[in-house]
């Protein structure tokens, strides 16, 4: 990645995550989690308007949303959804399971623990919950999480619905797939503390750690939502929404950081220039269609939609001017931000989005021909230094976008615009929509206050789990290998370790490979280590402490017990032969097995090898009845004795 | 504010006077709120105090001497709405600008005027609301108004539209309740595109009628505009709760096209004559039948000197026998007895069975299709007219609007009130 001066930027990050509660039911409903289904009965059709905060304010976002005229349509299948989701009942009281494990995970992270809770609605007027806002709540404030030396200290957490999911997005019509609407979720936000992008990415890694490690976060893709927010010195906030994976990260915030100076560098130019907000001129005119020969131009002059030309006076330099980098080297010019909010905002998002006579953007490649260049020039009045765009569709949306060009243009001479930025494949960002403020925020008068009890709090810190720091620091001691201490300490798995070497005496050791290697490969053969409960656990290192089996056996063991659970460990032991064996079974084992293969042809006959082949026969004959080692004690007496595979030994020797 | 359990930095806001006295609300900086237990603040440090007024923005309706001129008439209920923080409840926005700033749509349909007559939820609307609502609106009609909105909390909306059926008659423009089942302050509110269609019909509609307009579907497509005898709220929750019971509704309001879906409605008219008679008898009252009812719950009513009765009785019009005596009672009393059905849909017809005859041997009479609530509702504004018994009986069984019909079509029996598509595609999906 290319080198920045990351603290002479002045760079910070915070990070917003969010994890799927592993609960049967949603929050404020009682329909099923965590089934998803592409399927649905019914679409239903939803307008949103934006509606003042409790301080008599409406949001940015909101209005922005609105400029917007999205209709919203939710797909909705009988099962999965009912007309709680639907916004057509009010709230039933949220489960308190996810008010519990909101609450478990503020006090991981050393929260102060509020004394009430209070439902909050957020608006979003994007369509993503048929409400219009997303009900959350606030269970701890103020806490840390540790990196490295220092700590990063945590704004708050807190619990909420899941929103919809977008199966499309086509001009003025959203669709909205509502199986994982209102599933519960815990937030964890925290200050803009990390000072490089390598921060920000181990502070996620941490925080995904300590909730994975109460086990009632879900896990996989599509569970877990990140958001992060940068700024460099003299810009504002930034978030980047909805980063897939921790790697990510770097790249993301990076780029972000980029941008933010590139910005700065832009408002300095238009300065230098003498170009003021109010003297950014915009000026669009209709086009003839037929000359320009683009597929996209040529769809429109079927569907009857206008094309027009437009000249911003003096920004052909800012047009071109890069502000991110792909991850193939490949610069994203300052004329994504106004294809961004042209696709966004005038609902205009057909690729290529637009054509500029100045810049190209890897995200929307796409030319017209220099004739049509001539053309827009001319009707424009477009001289040299001005940037020049082409785009395209119904009316009223090309004003719209007239009217954005305008509007981001101006920004640049001024400040940088608080986005919300989508994040892409190639590490760069596209715009989302608005930063939203506190306004946005108010009181749901739906539900009542949810007082948070002493006693209760009490209960739930007594039965938390040990902060993974604290046990990667114990594990390092124990002398566990830094792949097992990763697995061990970003699940319940450590817990599951510590119970068992508790219990049994058995070495951390020899639990942790079983844990997470033996664990991994029972997963790759189909088996499911997860089914297995905390006991059964214990009794397999406990037979295996009473030395009733070797190390061997394990994991031909673990296909057994995660097998129908009505089954007891010792009958698992006797069918597989796994009985406790005496001494003299084992040597009449051992004997017959010299007897038999004492002189088998060997490639490399040295006197370590024979030994070990004939140990592998005799622990496949005992079926791990007895540990290796000693096995591998009487495998040395009696070979080494006269008697009948003496003979063998001498054969073989000379052989 | 430092705590036992940590520090909290915010604004203190007022508390509902309804919530504990136990915490203390701050509002943090992210825009979440949170409570306190005032038994753990330790200290207490303020930094500044800001009164805050908060307003809806208001803009200038704007006038054109070439739309129509309506006027909103207040009860209650929430179209546009601000947040109090005191009783974290929703406060109404009212006036034609804080109207404007919230659905400026308005001022491309017409002229509006406001009229604040109450600032009632609609469990608290009764008599005295309706007698004062009918005559603001001859009032407004004498005044040259083209078209009345009534704004109206939902759950009792079909007991004031058949108020006002019945002491509103031959009004010469169209009489529009409307509300929402989603409060104003919720993005998704329906508040927005009622109005927009109540005022639209009220405005430019043909029909001149008291009707309510309210959502078809759930979905943002279209509303309806249902009869004010006919309608009943049929859900507590839904967007699409009020329906039209044993028939279709009066007409379809989708944009600015109001498509009638009956043939015999009210014309509008250019006239400005309208008769209201608002007399009303508040001692009268519903019997929900139950089995097993005993005759002194009846008995209580006679002594207590309700002057009429309407039951709601099972089947086609039914009450068990131990209840004859009371019936006979009431009879001997003088106090009239009507009989409506409990399952909504559908006629009384009392001569199918022996119980039907005897309980209309005691002095019952049937009142055909008429929904028990717009019974009673006649039953009061009847015996407010007179307290002779056949003339109150005449008045029962004459129509002045739908309230009991001649015929129910086989289509006026959809719960779901039919056409919707979204409910379609359900029903043929679920019962395939």
């Amino acid at each position: 990645m290319p080198i920045l001066d990351y603290e002479a930027l002045g760079f910070r990050a915070g990070l917003e995550i969010h994890y799927q509660l592993l609960t049967d039911q949603k929050l404020f409903c009682r329909c099923p989690a965590g089934q998803y289904s592409t399927d649905f009965d019914i679409e239903i059709l939803r307008h949103m308007r934006p509606t003042l905060s409790e301080l008599g304010e409406y949001d940015g976002t909101a209005l922005m949303e609105f400029k917007t005229r999205k209709e919203v349509i939710y797909q909705i299948r009988n099962d999965l959804v009912c007309t709680y989701e639907m916004d057509d009942t009010p709230p039933f009281p949220p489960d308190p399971r996810a008010v519990d494990i909101a609450l478990e995970v503020a006090l991981l992270l050393g929260c102060s623990i509020v004394g009430e809770i209070h439902i909050t609605r957020k608006q979003y007027l994007d369509g993503s919950i048929p409400t219009g806002f997303q009900r959350t709540a606030l269970v701890g404030v103020e806490g840390r999480v540790p990196l490295g030396n220092k700590e990063i200290p945590i704004i708050q957490v807190g619990f909420e619905e899941d929103s919809c999911r977008e199966v499309r997005d086509e001009g003025h019509r959203i669709t909205f797939r509502t199986d994982r609407l209102g599933m519960p979720l815990v937030e964890v936000v925290t200050h803009p503390e990390m000072r490089t992008p390598q921060e920000v990415a181990e502070v996620g890694r941490r925080i995904g750690q300590i909730l994975q490690i109460t086990g009632k976060v879900r896990r996989g893709l599509g569970s877990v939502r990140q958001d992060v927010n940068v700024s460099i010195n003299g810009a504002p906030r930034v978030e980047i929404k909805g980063v897939p994976r921790i790697p990510a990260f770097e790249r993301l915030t990076h780029n972000e950081a980029l941008r933010q100076k590139g910005l700065l560098e832009i408002k300095e130019h238009l300065e230098r220039r003498g170009i003021a907000k109010d003297k950014v001129v915009v000026q669009s005119a209709p086009m003839p269609v037929d000359i320009m020969g683009h597929p996209v131009l040529e769809k429109c002059q079927a569907e009857g939609k206008s094309v027009w030309a437009v000249r911003v006076e003096g920004f052909a330099e800012v047009l071109a001017w890069p502000l991110q980098e792909t991850l193939n080297g490949d610069a994203v010019p300052f004329l994504r931000e106004i294809a961004g909010r042209i696709r966004v905002i005038a609902c205009l998002d057909e690729p290529p989005i637009l054509f500029c006579r100045e810049a190209a953007d890897p995200r929307n490649p796409g030319e017209v021909n220099s004739k049509a260049w001539e053309v827009a020039a001319d009707m424009t009045g477009a001289d040299p230094p001005d940037a020049l765009m082409i785009i395209w569709g119904p009316e009223p949306d090309l004003q719209t976008a007239v009217q954005e060009i305008k509007i981001r243009c101006q920004e640049a001479t001024e400040e940088i615009p608080r986005d919300t930025r989508q994040a892409l494949d190639d590490g760069t960002t596209d715009f989302e929509r608005v930063l939203a403020g506190p306004d946005r925020m108010y009181p749901d008068t739906d539900l009542p206050l949810l007082p948070v009890e002493e006693a209760h709090v009490a209960q739930l810190e007594a039965a938390l789990p040990e902060p993974p720091w604290k046990q990667e620091t114990r594990y390092l001691a124990w002398g566990l290998p830094p792949d097992v201490i990763e697995v061990l300490t970003s699940s319940t798995r450590g817990a599951l370790l510590d119970k068992i070497v508790n219990r049994t005496g058995a070495s951390p050791l020899l639990v942790g490979t079983v844990l997470v290697h033996d664990w991994k490969a029972l997963a790759r053969k189909g088996g499911n280590p997860v089914s297995l409960s905390d006991d059964r656990w214990g009794e397999l290192f406990q037979a295996h402490q009473n030395r009733r089996f070797g190390r061997e056996a394990i994991p031909h063991l673990l296909e057994k017990i995660s097998g129908p659970s009505d089954v007891t460990l010792d009958e698992i032991l006797e069918s597989s032969c796994l009985v406790p064996m005496t001494e003299d079974a084992l040597q009449q084992i051992v004997d017959e097995v010299i007897g038999t293969h004492g002189n088998d042809p060997m490639h490399n006959p040295t006197a370590e090898n024979r030994i070990r082949r004939l140990m592998g026969i005799v622990m496949k004959r005992a079926g791990g009845g007895r540990n290796g080692r000693e096995v591998r004690k009487v495998v040395e007496q009696r070979w080494k004795e006269p008697g009948p595979g003496g003979a063998a030994e001498s054969t073989s020797r000379n052989g | 504010m430092e705590t036992t359990r940590g520090k909290f930095h915010g604004i203190v806001l007022p508390r509902s006077e309804l919530a504990d006295d136990r915490h203390v609300v701050l509002k943090l900086a992210t825009g979440y709120n949170v409570g306190i237990a005032a038994a753990n603040i330790l200290a207490l440090r303020e930094v500044g105090f800001q009164e805050h007024t908060y307003h809806i923005p208001e803009k200038e309706f704007p006038t054109d001497p070439a739309k129509p001129n309506v006027t909103l008439l207040g009860t209650g209920g929430t179209i546009a709405s601000r947040l109090d923080y005191r009783s974290g409840a929703v406060i109404p926005a009212f006036e034609p600008g804080e109207l404007y700033g919230a659905v400026p749509e308005l001022a491309g349909i017409c002229n509006l005027k406001t009229i604040k007559l109450y600032g009632e939820f609609s469990e608290n609307i009764g008599p005295e609301h309706w007698i004062g609502t009918a005559q603001a609106i001859k009032q407004e009609i004498e005044n040259g108004v083209d078209g009345i909105v009534i704004g109206h909390g939902t759950d009792t909306m079909h007991y004031t539209a058949a108020a006002l059926s019945f002491m509103v008659q031959d009004s010469p423009v169209p009489i529009v309740l409307v509300g929402s089942q989603r409060s104003s302050d919720r993005p998704s509110s329906d508040a927005a595109l009622n109005l927009i269609h109540a005022t639209y019909a009220a405005a430019k509609g043909p029909i001149a009628e008291v009707m309510v307009c309210m959502f078809g579907p759930t979905s943002n497509v279209y509303g309806l505009l249902h009869r004010g005898v006919r309608v009943r709220k049929m859900h507590s929750s839904y967007r699409s709760a009020f329906r039209t019971l044993s028939d279709v509704p009066l007409a379809k309001i989708e944009g600015d096209t109001v498509t009638p879906i009956k043939k015999d409605w009210r014309p509008r008219r250019n006239d400005r004559k309208v008769r209201v008679d608002t007399r009303f008898e508040e001692r009268v009252s519903i019997l929900y039948y139950y089995p097993n009812m005993q005759p002194d719950i009846l008995e209580s009513l006679i002594d207590n000197g309700y002057k009429g009765i309407v039951i709601a009785g099972t089947g086609l019009g039914h009450v068990n026998r131990p209840l004859y005596p009371a019936l006979e009672k009431a009879r001997d009393a003088g106090v009239p007895m009507f009989m409506t059905v409990q399952t909504l849909w559908g006629f009384t017809q009392m001569y199918v069975y022996d119980t039907g005859r005897d309980i209309m041997e005691r002095g019952v009479i049937p009142l055909a299709n008429m929904l028990p609530e717009v019974a009673y509702v006649k039953l009061g504004w009847a015996l407010g007219q007179t307290n002779d018994l056949e003339e109150v009986k005449r008045i029962m069984l004459s129509r002045v609007s739908d309230e009991f019909t001649d015929r129910e079509p086989p289509n006026g029996y959809l719960v779901l009130q039919g056409g919707l598509p979204e409910m379609e595609k359900n029903l043929n999906r679920s019962w395939r």
